[in-house]
């Protein structure tokens, strides 16, 4: 008895291996979530601070200095720049690319994923490499498609060009999350009646709702980040998409409108951020759908 | 069924080797089809060598004389060029057809312009551009637009606007001359620099053969941005210079003892527009050259420039630090109004900048000549950044951007007033003191600049392979590789094979 009772550890031994694992681990997400953080942080007190205190090496950069707190960086974001038109643009624009992707990547998806025949594989790792081709390298051809089409120097550009991107990638995730859900529920349901189609509505769109979000947020960030087609497509002001306005229109030569910059970025930033955290659990189911069948 | 399903279900396996030979197929694929599309005619090759001059395309019978210049005209055509001889091929057109001045295009009522200039470093400036375009508009019955981008961006806009055929009417090159490259897609504005020419006294010798191809100016120079040393006068005071250095010698002995104080001083050793005219600026000073006056030989290779890359590496060594290997354009503004740098050569927005970010620097510093290079060919030179004016063939009605562009010239006080003089003029009359914007005694020393700048390409034509050259950011790279351990020797060496390289690719010499 004494014997078996030596076998088991102290408990003062076993919780103190819990507390100590329990301080690496968090120890290990605070690091992680300081390196997130950070670059948030700063460009808050950034927005926030005087000129003069910005450009002292002798203020630390990231508390509040001697001058206190300004208003005068966002003060000129929106009144000396057409920040407010950027912003309704881009959601605009990235709206519209999330309803196209949409459109296109699930059925190709569906068809990559579910219907026979030869090669469909290597055609959706094709697919999925023409989202390698980066963007500088297409838009001076791609730019011919849109002067053809008669939208260049209008949004219009943008919804065009931004789908060239964003359903190789999100046709690919999408084949990867059909991937996951049993043949056997479509058959069932097929077996119960349902015509192909009528399976797909009823039974495999409500079981991908976490792929299609994943999609739909990929698509809305992806059409946020780009900066090369945003550049070169549209260059009017009240055309401009909120990524392009605020570097255009901000850095002017060799001096940079740090303050505004940043401004621009956090108010541009933020409401995705926040957004993503609305959907974060669909998106790891989505993002990682097709990892384990 | 459960055979069907199973073949539907199944998994295609896939070899490392086929993924990857897939990858490639893709991917050489993509990368072929657009370098076709994008080469695909559209004008971005290399310059033919320079050819006769060819007729200008506009119509002096359907034009009118320009607005009244502010200054007294003069019918004088502009002076030979000093310091440097222009190439034969590559006379200005204002020496050389002085009977086409006078006339120039008119406005076309209802006609539209769109115009694409850089974001300027004074808002003040584009302020003042936006409502006298629209003004403009209004009185010439012509609907007016004015985009501004940032200077980094225009090349990549102009190579969209080039492959699309679409876009601006009228756009400024921004320090990144293109005229050549585009030379075909490029409205010939030599009937424009002919009447402005003649009104101004004539061309500086430095706008004279900016933006010229086979003969035509296919640019023509908006304004220079001059590039004093602008210095810490507390911080020399306190290693014994009452004043900035005269000479490059000097200045190499008082950046020692600053750095040795914590006071580096700061030239971007990196692709970027300043590093290109800062290293410019001792390369000329010190005598060097990058090629003959014809504009058809390389000589970068010269006892002149391995003495400006020894001085290069001394700089480095004893007076800056490992940061300007990192710099942008916006690295040496930076190092100034953080305080700590004693001297910096740039543009004068760094030190008008300090007085509203950093009132301390500003009050302490000054702006000075560029020193005198030593030996028997150093002088005082300055490298200098210039814009310039362009006009797309599918522009929509080129007289009007012509128009434009002429009566642009006329409000050449507004200009230098509302920017200072960071907008440096590109003709002679417009020297004459006191000139507008420099009142402030501070900036009374630009008004001897017109003697010492010189666009890249000195002593020749700024031609096509120019162009690729400062494009590409040769000149810091050449000092970067002396600094950084390859020695002054084979620095010129490397430098010299891509002269060399670039002028061939553009059948030059």
């Amino acid at each position: 008895m004494a014997a078996t009772v030596a076998a088991y550890p102290p408990r003062k031994s076993r919780q103190l291996r819990v507390l100590r694992k329990r301080v690496l681990v968090y120890a290990g997400l605070c690091f992680y979530a300081l390196i997130a953080g950070l670059p948030v942080y700063w460009m808050l007190i950034t927005t926030f601070k005087p000129d003069q205190d910005l450009y002292n090496l002798r203020s630390f950069p990231l508390f509040f200095n001697e001058r206190g707190v300004t208003m005068d960086h966002v003060t000129l974001l929106f009144n000396r720049t057409g920040f407010g038109v950027w912003i309704k643009n881009t959601f605009l624009v990235s709206a519209a690319v999330v309803v196209i992707t949409l459109i296109f990547a699930v059925p190709a998806g569906y068809a990559l994923a579910r219907l026979r025949f030869r090669g469909a594989e290597s055609l959706t790792i094709g697919i999925f490499m023409t989202y390698l081709v980066p963007t500088t390298l297409l838009f001076l051809p791609l730019v011919k498609v849109i002067a053809w089409l008669g939208l260049f120097d209008k949004l219009g550009a943008l919804i065009v060009a931004y789908p060239t991107f964003t359903i190789p990638f999100c046709t690919w995730l999408m084949a990867g999350f059909f991937k996951t859900i049993p043949f056997e529920i479509e058959e069932a349901a097929m077996m119960d009646g349902c015509s192909r189609v009528g399976a797909i509505v009823r039974v495999i769109l409500p079981l991908s709702l976490a792929g299609m979000l994943t999609v739909a947020i990929f698509a809305f960030t992806l059409s946020m980040q780009d900066f090369v087609y945003a550049l070169t497509f549209v260059s009017s002001s009240d055309q401009k998409v909120v990524n392009i306005g605020v570097v255009t229109e901000l850095i002017r030569g060799d001096v940079f409108y740090w303050g505004s910059l940043m401004a621009g970025a956090l108010i541009a930033g933020v409401p995705v951020a926040i957004l993503y955290s609305f959907f974060l659990d669909y998106f790891i189911k989505g993002i990682t759908g097709g990892a384990v069948k | 069924m459960e055979s069907e399903t199973n073949n539907v279900m199944r998994r295609d396996g896939m070899s490392r080797r086929r993924f990857v030979r897939l990858a490639g197929l893709v991917l050489v694929g993509g990368a072929g089809t657009s370098l076709l599309a994008a080469c695909g005619g559209s004008g971005t090759a290399p310059a033919k060598p320079t050819e006769a001059a060819k007729p200008a395309e506009s119509k002096p019978a359907e034009t009118k004389p320009a607005a009244p210049a502010v200054a007294a005209p003069t019918a004088a055509p502009a002076k030979p060029a000093e310091a440097a001889k222009p190439a034969e091929a590559a006379k200005p057109a204002a020496d050389a057809k002085p009977a086409q001045a006078g006339p120039v295009a008119k406005p076309k009522s209802g006609a539209s312009l769109k115009i694409l200039v850089w974001s300027h470093f004074v808002p003040a400036y584009d302020e003042w551009l936006d409502k006298y375009a629209t003004q403009w508009g209004e009185k010439n019955k012509v609907q007016v637009v004015v985009d501004h981008i940032r200077n980094a961006d225009i090349p990549a806009r102009l190579a969209a606007e080039s492959s699309a055929g679409a876009g601006h009417d009228l756009f400024e090159f921004q320090a990144v001359l293109q005229a050549a490259t585009y030379k075909d897609k490029l409205v010939d504005l030599t009937d424009v620099a002919n009447a402005v020419g003649q009104k101004y006294g004539g061309w500086t010798d430095m706008a004279k053969n900016f933006g010229l191809v086979d003969g035509q100016y296919k640019a023509l120079m908006t304004y220079a941005i001059l590039q004093p040393h602008i210095y810490r006068k507390d911080y020399f005071k306190e290693v014994g210079y009452d004043k900035f250095p005269d000479d490059y010698p000097t200045l190499l002995e008082a950046s020692a003892k600053l750095k040795e104080k914590d006071h580096p001083c700061g030239m971007p050793l990196a692709n970027c527009n300043d590093g290109n005219h800062n290293w410019r600026s001792v390369l000329y000073s010190f005598g060097g050259a990058e090629q003959s006056a014809d504009g058809k030989k390389v000589t970068i290779a010269s006892d002149e420039t391995l003495a400006a890359l020894k001085y290069g590496v001394e700089l480095y060594n004893k007076g800056m630090t490992d940061e300007v290997f990192s710099w942008d354009d916006a690295g040496n503004n930076r190092f100034l109004l953080s305080g700590r740098g004693s001297w910096v050569d740039n543009a004068t927005s760094a030190f008008i900048t300090a007085k509203s970010q950093a009132p301390d620097v500003y009050s302490n510093s000054a702006l000075a000549l560029n020193p005198k290079g030593p030996g028997a060919k150093g002088a005082r030179r300055n490298g200098v950044d210039a814009n310039a004016w362009g006009v797309w063939k599918w522009a929509n009605d080129p007289d009007t951007a012509k128009a434009f562009i002429v009566d642009w010239y006329d409000q050449w006080q507004e200009w230098g007033k509302v920017t200072n003089g960071y907008n440096s003029p590109p003709l002679l009359d417009m020297w004459k003191k006191p000139m507008p914007g420099l009142e402030d005694p501070e900036f009374k020393i630009m008004e001897d600049w017109r003697e010492l700048s010189f666009v890249a390409g000195w002593q020749g034509p700024f031609h096509s392979g120019i162009e690729e050259i400062n494009s590409t950011f040769v000149m810091p790279n050449m000092f970067a590789r002396a600094i950084r351990g390859d020695g002054p020797e084979a620095a010129m060496k490397w430098a010299e094979g891509e002269y060399t390289r670039i002028f061939k690719a553009h059948n030059i010499g």
